[in-house]
């Protein structure tokens, strides 16, 4: 099991040299100068070729690929065009907003989208699993900011229940300000997931309950609260994990356009910010921890399908 | 456990019906509207003893036994009449009492093994569960009664094929394993579903041996159905025979051997592969579908000795037929039937 789990993390280290290669070239393609940029406004034609030098603009692509694949081996992303901060250091800092937004959310796609999932599979057709689907249609067809302006003016400025913009540290607040200052946020992001993992696991419990082996099982007595959450759940489980999994991406994706609207200082907004500014360094350690997070995600949802189902086991 | 309630009537009596089905119908609620699919059906199942339900696929054998355990989806399906298990009426039960009763006073095995089995869970825990369930029994007993059912069922070296899966089991032995599941409370009925149908016939017959001694070690009665009459012979008291939604003949096994008195009895018979006999003649035609039963006979379409008028005029009531054997045809007394045995 562990040397599975070290077995497919190496094998995310080709893809990430790709995405990162990927990521070189478009900037390499981008009209913009990184050296004007980092030179600021007002510099001189001299001052820009001393900035050129000092980055190594000057080296060909391959040269600089290496030097910055070189630093990623050791945790070393580079530094930031833009504040000469260290880009590792700078993505540590705000990656715990973006992880409390994440589990914020994930709570919320769990909670909501399991039981709303499993109550329309008990009664498909009924008037609750036909306002579920439309329900969930609706979530699905509104972008997770659109989403969050419209939540932020309803529930943060004409009715001022929740902040409508900005952070709460758990050292800032306690965890009521910080709950607080993530709830329409994480209500923004979380709605497209909880939409998606409520249809799959309909869909799941629907097969699963009208399969023999449930009638067999109600056959023998069971009460229907173990027919449905233990045996039910149990045998519907691994595509609602693998939904679920996807959902950890859908999130990451959801929250860099999130975070912008209540300007949150996460990662998402870092991501805007820089590509916007065309930081180099700091949109490819993005993408490098983007794609680590994406993969250990993947490897857990691997991982999960042997404990859910014996037929699985390697 | 504060269900004790016997009717004194079945407390006193040890030979009172363990299953008593007095006119039952039931009714599937469809796009075309309500649907009857199981008409005016009475059995009956004395204590301890074996009685057959056969008929072609689709006359409402496995409807009737979803009924009697109580297993019919309640907002898609109406039923009527009387069904009573032990004197207890289940006929309008609340769906808590009705899973009370489900695998301990009656079980049931149904016909593909491999399926009915819940593939994420051991068959050990399927079997103990149902034991911790009625039982009340904590994990280590119910563990240990556990093997002791498999071991009975004849599963080798139970004590570890405990833990194993469904899917590392034969059908066979999974059938094997819903016997253990089935019995493991000593239920006082069981109801096996063409529970040998799926199984090769070795593993057929080794299947029926073993209920039978399964049988005559718990005491319990058992209701099974089969589409197949030559699994009828084994051992069995009583017979019922289904077409259409509707008994259509109900006699002791012998007499329907040697005295068939419907025509579609005598169809069934004729219909049996037997190596020595070597006719084999299958009914023509099918059995009609529910939404469209003739009126009159519903076998007159297929029956030989149909006859315009008699047959298709009105509906045709269950008649005794000498003795206590009834059946549903208006000829019965006019026509010679053959059986199969001399
Ligand atoms: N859920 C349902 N909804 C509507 N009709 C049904 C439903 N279940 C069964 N039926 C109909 O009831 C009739 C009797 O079915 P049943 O399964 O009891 O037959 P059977 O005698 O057990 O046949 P088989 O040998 O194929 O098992 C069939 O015509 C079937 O189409
Ligand atoms: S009633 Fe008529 S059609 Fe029906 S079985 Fe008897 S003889 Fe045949
Ligand atoms: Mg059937």
């Amino acid at each position: 099991m562990i040397a599975y789990a070290a077995r497919r993390l190496l094998s995310a280290v080709p893809l990430l040299f790709f995405l990162s290669l990927f990521v070189f070239l478009l900037f390499e393609l981008m009209p913009a100068d990184a050296a004007v940029i980092s030179a600021g406004e007002n510099a001189t034609p001299e001052q820009i070729e001393q900035v050129r030098e000092n980055l190594g603009l000057n080296e060909p692509l391959w040269s600089r690929y290496f030097d910055w694949a070189g630093g990623l081996l050791h945790g070393d992303l580079g530094t930031s065009l833009f504040s000469s901060q260290s880009v590792t250091s700078t993505i540590l800092e705000r990656l715990p907003v973006t992880a409390s937004l994440a589990l914020v959310s994930m709570v919320l796609v769990v909670l909501i989208g399991l039981p709303l999932g499993v109550m329309a599979a008990r009664h498909p057709n009924s008037w609750l699993d036909r306002g579920l689907s439309s329900f969930a249609s609706l979530c699905m067809s509104v972008p997770p900011f659109v989403l969050g302006l419209l939540l932020a003016v309803a529930f943060g400025i004409l009715l001022p229940w929740f902040p409508p913009t900005g952070y709460t540290s758990v050292a800032d607040g306690g965890i009521s300000g910080w709950l607080s200052s993530l709830v329409l946020p994480a209500i923004a992001v979380a709605a497209v997931p909880i939409a998606e993992l409520a249809r799959q696991t309909r869909g799941s419990f629907l097969d699963v309950l009208g399969a023999d082996h449930v009638r067999a099982t109600r056959a023998k007595g069971m009460p229907e609260g173990s027919v449905v959450l233990k045996h039910g759940a149990k045998n519907a489980a691994v595509p609602i994990v693998t939904v679920l999994g996807l959902q950890v991406n859908r999130i990451l994706g959801g929250s860099v356009t999130v975070e912008f609207v209540f300007a949150l200082p996460g990662f998402g907004a870092l991501a805007v910010r820089s590509v916007v500014q065309q930081d180099l360094p700091m949109v490819l350690g993005i993408v490098a921890v983007s794609a680590v997070i994406v993969v250990v995600v993947n490897i857990l949802t691997d991982l999960s399908y042997g404990l859910l189902n014996p037929r699985m086991r390697r | 456990m504060t269900d004790v309630l016997v009717e004194p009537e079945v407390a006193s009596d040890p030979l009172a019906p363990v299953l008593k089905i007095e006119c039952l119908n039931v009714d599937f609620h469809t796009i075309d509207g309500w649907v009857r699919v199981v008409d005016d059906v009475s059995l009956v199942v004395p204590a301890g003893t074996t009685v057959r339900l056969v008929g072609e696929s689709g006359s409402g054998k496995t409807v009737t036994s979803l009924a009697a355990i109580g297993l019919l989806p309640p907002d898609t399906t109406r039923v009527t009449g009387s069904i009573r298990l032990a004197g207890e009426e289940l006929v309008g039960a609340s769906s808590a009492r009705l899973s009370r009763r489900r695998g301990r006073d009656v079980a049931m095995v149904f016909q593909e093994p491999r399926r009915s089995l819940d593939p994420v869970f051991t068959v050990g825990y399927q079997i103990a569960e149902v034991l911790r369930r009625h039982e009340g029994l904590d994990r280590r007993a119910a563990r240990s009664r556990a093997v002791e059912m498999l071991d009975r069922v004849g599963i080798a070296d139970a004590e570890r094929r405990f833990g194993a899966y469904p899917h590392e089991f034969s059908g066979g032995m999974c059938q094997r394993v819903m016997l253990a599941i089935a019995l493991a409370c000593r239920p006082r009925l069981l109801i096996a579903d063409e529970a040998t149908t799926a199984l090769d016939v070795t593993v057929q017959k080794e299947m029926l041996a073993l209920m039978n001694d399964l049988q005559d070690e718990l005491g319990v009665a058992i209701l099974f159905i089969t589409h197949d009459l030559s699994v009828v012979a084994e051992t069995c008291d009583w017979v019922n025979v289904m077409y259409a939604g509707q008994v259509v003949e109900s006699t002791a096994v012998d007499r329907l051997f040697h005295e068939p008195r419907h025509p579609y009895t005598e169809g069934l018979l004729a219909a049996i592969p037997d190596p020595q006999r070597r006719r084999l003649q299958a009914i023509p035609g099918v059995v009609p579908a529910p939404t469209s039963w003739p009126t009159g006979c519903r076998f007159s379409p297929r029956c030989d000795y149909a006859r315009e008028g008699v047959c298709t005029s009105g509906a045709i009531p269950l008649e005794p037929a000498g003795g206590a054997q009834l059946t549903r045809c208006a000829r019965h007394a006019e026509i010679e039937l053959k059986g199969v045995l001399a």
